[in-house]
């Protein structure tokens, strides 16, 4: 079992610390969908450099009110 | 003159001009078209006829007065009902949306109508641009002109099948994982993803915020060109976008593309993927075209899609669950299932996952771009393997479960992809294939498509309605 292959009993309590109230059969296709994500997540190369970014860029200017306004 | 429906933006544009056509003429043409036609084909989820009969006279107006607001002015175009229109209802097509009337419109929509366009009314689409096909939303999903039995992929449905039935003359869609190009290739129409930054998404719906591109769908590459000269450039808005200069896209299209250099992902639709027989020789026919025209071809090797889908899924499940989270708490039964499924498991992705995955995606990038170092464009599929059958009451699935999708990776590269026409299966249904270019050449990559398009005969092919009698009865 991979640190990805989630117990049922697990998914259900975070899935209700996250505040979703779903019934039985969303929840049973909450399951069924993370099933089919693991394998998915359990090849997620992780070996990555401290100092590797993340595609991610934030741009202070873009928050300044003459430059966000529309 | 053709009929007024097949007119494509360019051949419009020109009639107006020469005073030989009027946009209240063409706009009365469409929407006597879609109110005859559209009703087993769901394209439209609504249609705005009154005002775009006054748009259409406002611009009938100002091009007989000599006032010429650009490529757009008159035309009557649709738009994917993700991007927000002032006064009109975006649903996203969801049922949790189901009343929305924005009071501003999306950036894009705004440089349309600034533009002087007609806007025809709202395109069904998957639900918030990643549930479908779906049949338990308040709208049923919009149907291939070409073969209702084919499931029509997603996303900007409606879009690809109104362009391809003769209900407008060009849309807007967005594209977070091939959801403009994969209908375009399956309604046998040309599709742009533009490069990411290039058009602004203020007032989209968004999908994946690290994704998400908006571009234009027409039935021909030129009107692809034609609708990006209008909606591209820079906005101060939108996080994304990015301050580049906005080439003159249709001046460009009759660049000879002699000594340009195109690299071909054969890989990804030989091995990876399964395509139709039929579109592997389409596409190597297409290799023959282009060296005819000059250029020359090699085969590539870059990253599996299997390793691009893989990036993109943590990626997407985190930023689309974060987006709909609230909705997801309060009325997880108004998304419909085949949404809520894809998403939902976004509550169990761990922040590690995501930074990790988008860590992945700088270097899946990376080694894909470092190819343009000796080539200038790619070719590859525009589309794997048959579109299945859905039918009210399959179960849900996730996309791409056994091959990954071949329109993806450019989302992840973010750079410029353009779905086109290059054939046809002996039933009649069309073959897409991509050209993709360097991060903010739309230029190059839509000179080649026009090219292809000049040298083939693809165009001249457009799919036969069935009445509504008929397709009731089938």
């Amino acid at each position: 079992m991979s640190d990805f292959s989630l117990p049922t009993d697990t998914i259900r309590t975070i899935a209700e610390a996250a505040g979703l109230k779903l019934t039985e059969e969303q929840f049973a296709d909450l399951v069924a969908a993370y099933r089919l994500y693991e394998p998915v997540l359990a090849r997620l190369p992780r070996d990555w450099p401290y100092a590797a970014e993340p595609a991610h860029v934030f741009d202070p200017r873009t928050c300044m009110p003459e430059r966000g306004a529309r | 003159m053709s009929e007024l429906h097949h007119l494509t933006i360019a051949e419009a544009g020109r009639l107006f001009r020469a005073k030989q056509l009027s946009p209240v003429e063409l706009t009365e043409a469409y929407l006597d078209r879609i109110a005859a036609l559209d009703g087993p084909l769901h394209t439209y989820l609504t249609v705005t006829g009154e005002r775009a009969l006054a748009e259409a006279k406002e611009a009938e107006r100002e091009l007989m007065s000599g006032t010429d607001r650009g490529p757009m002015h008159g035309i009557p175009y649709g738009l994917k009902d993700v991007y927000e229109t002032a006064g009109v209802r975006t649903t996203c097509h969801s049922k949790v949306l189901e009343h929305n009337v924005p009071t501003r419109d999306a950036t894009a929509q705004k440089k349309l109508r600034d533009g002087g366009g007609v806007l025809l009314g709202k395109h069904a689409l998957w639900e918030f641009t990643f549930g479908g096909p779906s049949y338990d939303q308040p709208w049923p999903p919009a149907q291939n002109p070409w073969d209702s039995k084919r499931a029509l992929m997603g996303s900007s449905t409606g879009s690809g099948a109104a362009i391809a039935a003769g209900f407008c003359a060009g849309a807007l869609g967005s594209d977070t994982g091939g959801s403009i190009r994969s209908p375009a290739a399956l309604c046998g129409i040309a599709g742009l993803k533009p490069t990411y930054g290039r058009v602004s998404r203020v007032g989209i719906l968004p999908n994946t915020f690290s994704f998400d591109h908006a571009g234009p769908m027409a039935w021909t590459v030129e009107d692809c060109a034609l609708m990006l000269q209008v909606i591209a450039g820079h906005d101060p808005a939108d996080p994304a976008s990015i301050d580049v200069p906005v080439d003159d896209y249709a001046g460009a299209l009759g660049t000879s593309l002699k000594g340009k250099r195109i690299g071909l992902i054969r890989d990804w639709y030989e091995v990876e993927g399964k395509i139709w027989p039929e579109a592997i020789k389409a596409i190597d026919d297409a290799v023959a075209v282009f060296e005819s025209l000059g250029c020359t071809v090699e085969e590539i090797k870059v990253p599996t899609m299997r390793q691009f889908l893989d990036c993109k899924i943590p990626i997407t499940l985190s930023e689309i669950y974060a987006a709909f989270e609230e909705e997801l708490k309060s009325r997880p039964q108004d998304f419909g299932r085949q949404f809520r499924f894809r998403i939902i498991s976004g509550v169990l992705i761990r922040g590690s996952d995501y930074v990790n995955a988008l860590r992945w995606r700088t270097e899946l990038a990376k080694e894909m771009l470092a190819h343009f170092d000796r080539i200038d464009l790619m070719l590859t599929a525009g589309h794997l393997g048959e579109p299945p059958k859905v039918s009210p009451g399959d179960p849900p699935a996730i996309l791409n479960a056994s091959t990954p999708s071949i329109t993806t990776p450019f989302n992840l590269t973010g750079q410029p992809a353009l779905a086109l026409c290059c054939g046809f299966l002996p039933d009649g249904f069309p073959i897409g294939m991509q050209i993709a270019g360097r991060p903010f050449d739309e230029a190059g990559v839509l000179a080649a498509g026009h090219a292809f398009e000049k040298a083939t005969d693809f165009r001249s092919r457009r799919p036969t309605l069935a009445s509504p009698a008929a397709a009731a009865a089938q």
